[in-house]
């Protein structure tokens, strides 16, 4: 019996075979087609890393860029590649502190995520050497940190913050960011804002939760116990950065960054859609609280929400496009202006004032 | 194997090319054997014009793109129904017709031919499903389904292995989720 299935199997499959002549042609087309498809994009795009490749861990900090990058990598799979650039420090671009003239603390804005290096903020020509110190997922807390270490290189300059809404604000009390450790802001027993770093490490944060950015985002907008408490740990940071810049003679000014979301009526529906405390839903709570931080202590702080619009960032992910980078290189050259002819008025009125004290007649006028 | 990947700029270039190039080369046959010189329009169209096309704005041919995914899908999905009816109608059919050879016992009064399932120790619980969620398309089936063949004494079904083989390379998977090593916050 085994004989005889063997040969009508096989009988059978040879008849079935031939039928499927015309399904093996058209599979034929598509697979060449997917083949020189796959084969040919090669030709078109350089090599890429993936965002680990991009960063490594740092003590303290958590992570920065790899140093003297020169690579490309991949953010939403139909924006293609985009390429980036370090310094010997991992920092974007090869120039240096000493060089700029001003120094932009931040996140991935700051590293210029989602364009290519030569269209970011800091390589637009504007004239102005601008030095970015930022790198993705960075809270408040790493920036500040990093703003400390740096301090002896920052004399001198104009330090422009960049606060993005989306994530800052909550990541700053939070302990990670996705799997890894980040610094954090905890309140110690004196109930006294601490930044925590001994968390940090290489290894894998356990955690694995979604923080739902934009719950969270609309949140921040509304008035509840987890706002209160990230307002006042900005507080604590804006205080601790201006600090800094006091002892390291720099001017601090911050720079708010809006997330698309609230640029647009319609996103200000969806977020209001998730807010958590409905009532007290109000879009501009987060710059109004920041300004309201910064004006009493004295520091200028700068809405990107009334210079950019939803057309100024990227449609698939929360990032800048070429023109939100163009307008911001040229909002960071209009505050250099402002901020270097408010420096020349008070050196003319401080030497002014000095004439006067120095003058053996002045007593007597 | 047959479903190009998710869109981005680089595959959308590649695959204007290869149509072109693809484009041409089915052309240029009809073009070689009856009438070149009317048929060299429908040679130069797509092998120009394609990438063309696809080199100076690739979002252009996104469009084309995705409905050739979509004919990718309805073709595995004819291909597979109708490689499975061959294997069916055709190779079964024709050995079931040389009898079976499995015995049916039937009960007697008030006994049970069902057999009782071994359980499987509960360290092996978690892998317990595993190997079924495998993909049909996936390496290493051949291997499992021959060493089937000859325990089983089904000797025919190697015949089977063609079809089979066919089947597996008609069949499409897209991986839906989000690359991984990419920075995303949302």
């Amino acid at each position: 019996m085994t004989a005889i299935r063997v040969l009508l199997a096989s009988t059978t499959a040879l008849i079935g075979l031939l039928l499927t002549i015309p399904v093996a042609a058209i599979w034929l087309l598509f697979w060449a087609v997917a083949s020189l498809t796959k084969f040919g994009s090669r030709l078109f795009e350089p090599y890429m890393v993936t965002s680990d490749q991009l960063v490594e861990f740092t003590p303290t900090i958590g992570w920065k860029p790899k140093a003297n990058l020169d690579a490309y990598y991949l953010t939403m799979v139909r924006d293609g590649v985009f390429h980036t650039i370090t310094d010997a420090q991992g920092w974007p671009d090869r120039t240096k502190i000493s060089d700029s003239h001003v120094v932009v603390f931040g996140d991935s804005y700051a590293f210029g995520y989602g364009v290519d290096s030569k269209t970011t903020f800091w390589r637009c020509k504007t004239g102005i050497i601008i030095k970015a110190i930022g790198a993705p997922g960075y809270n408040m807390v790493q920036e500040v940190l990093l703003m400390r270490q740096l301090s002896y290189q920052l004399k001198g300059k104009l330090l422009i913050w960049f606060i993005y809404f989306g994530n800052d604000l909550y990541d700053n009390l939070s302990p990670n960011n996705q799997c890894y450790r980040t610094p954090f802001l905890r309140k110690n027993l004196s109930q006294e804002w601490e930044i925590t770093t001994r968390h940090v490490s290489p290894l894998r944060w356990p955690n694995k939760a979604d923080p739902r950015y934009y719950d969270k985002l609309a949140e921040m907008c509304c008035a509840t116990f987890l706002s209160e408490r990230a307002y006042s740990a900005c507080n604590f940071l804006i205080t601790e950065a201006k600090t800094i810049c006091q002892e390291a003679h720099a001017k601090l000014v911050l720079m708010t960054i809006p997330d698309v979301i609230q640029l647009t009526s319609a996103g200000h529906e969806k977020l209001a859609a998730s807010a958590s405390n409905p009532k007290s839903f109000d879009p501009n709570r987060p710059d109004d609280q920041i300004k309201a931080i910064a004006f009493s202590l004295g520091v200028p702080v700068v809405a990107l929400k009334d210079y950019l619009t939803a057309s100024d960032y990227k449609e698939r992910d929360p990032h800048w496009n070429q023109r939100g980078h163009q307008r911001v290189a040229e909002l960071v050259k209009k505050i250099w202006h402002q901020n270097r002819l408010d420096g020349n008025e008070r050196v003319v009125k401080d030497r002014a004032a000095q004439a006067l004290s120095m003058n053996p007649l002045s007593g007597v006028l | 194997m047959i479903l190009l990947p998710l869109a981005r700029p680089a595959y959308l270039k590649s695959f204007a090319l290869a149509i072109g190039f693809l484009g041409a080369l089915l052309m240029s046959l009809p073009a070689y054997w009856f009438a070149p010189r009317i048929l060299i329009p429908f040679v130069a169209a797509p092998a120009i014009g394609f990438p063309f096309l696809g080199l100076l704005w690739p979002q252009s041919i996104s469009s084309l793109y995705k409905l050739w995914n979509v004919a990718v899908n309805h073709f595995s999905r004819l291909a597979r129904f109708f490689l499975m009816t061959i294997c069916f109608y055709v190779v079964l059919l024709a050995v079931g017709r040389a009898g079976t050879s499995m015995i049916v016992t039937r009960p007697r009064p008030n006994e049970s031919l069902w057999l009782a399932k071994k359980t499987l120790s509960t360290d092996t619980y978690r892998y317990e499903f595993a190997g079924t969620g495998k993909h049909f398309a996936e390496k290493g089936w051949v291997r499992n389904y021959l060493s089937w063949a000859r325990t089983s004494r089904q000797v025919w079904a190697f015949c089977l292995i063609p079809l089979l083989a066919m089947l597996a390379a008609v069949e499409v998977y897209q991986d839906r989720r989000p690359p991984t090593g990419v920075y995303t916050l949302f």
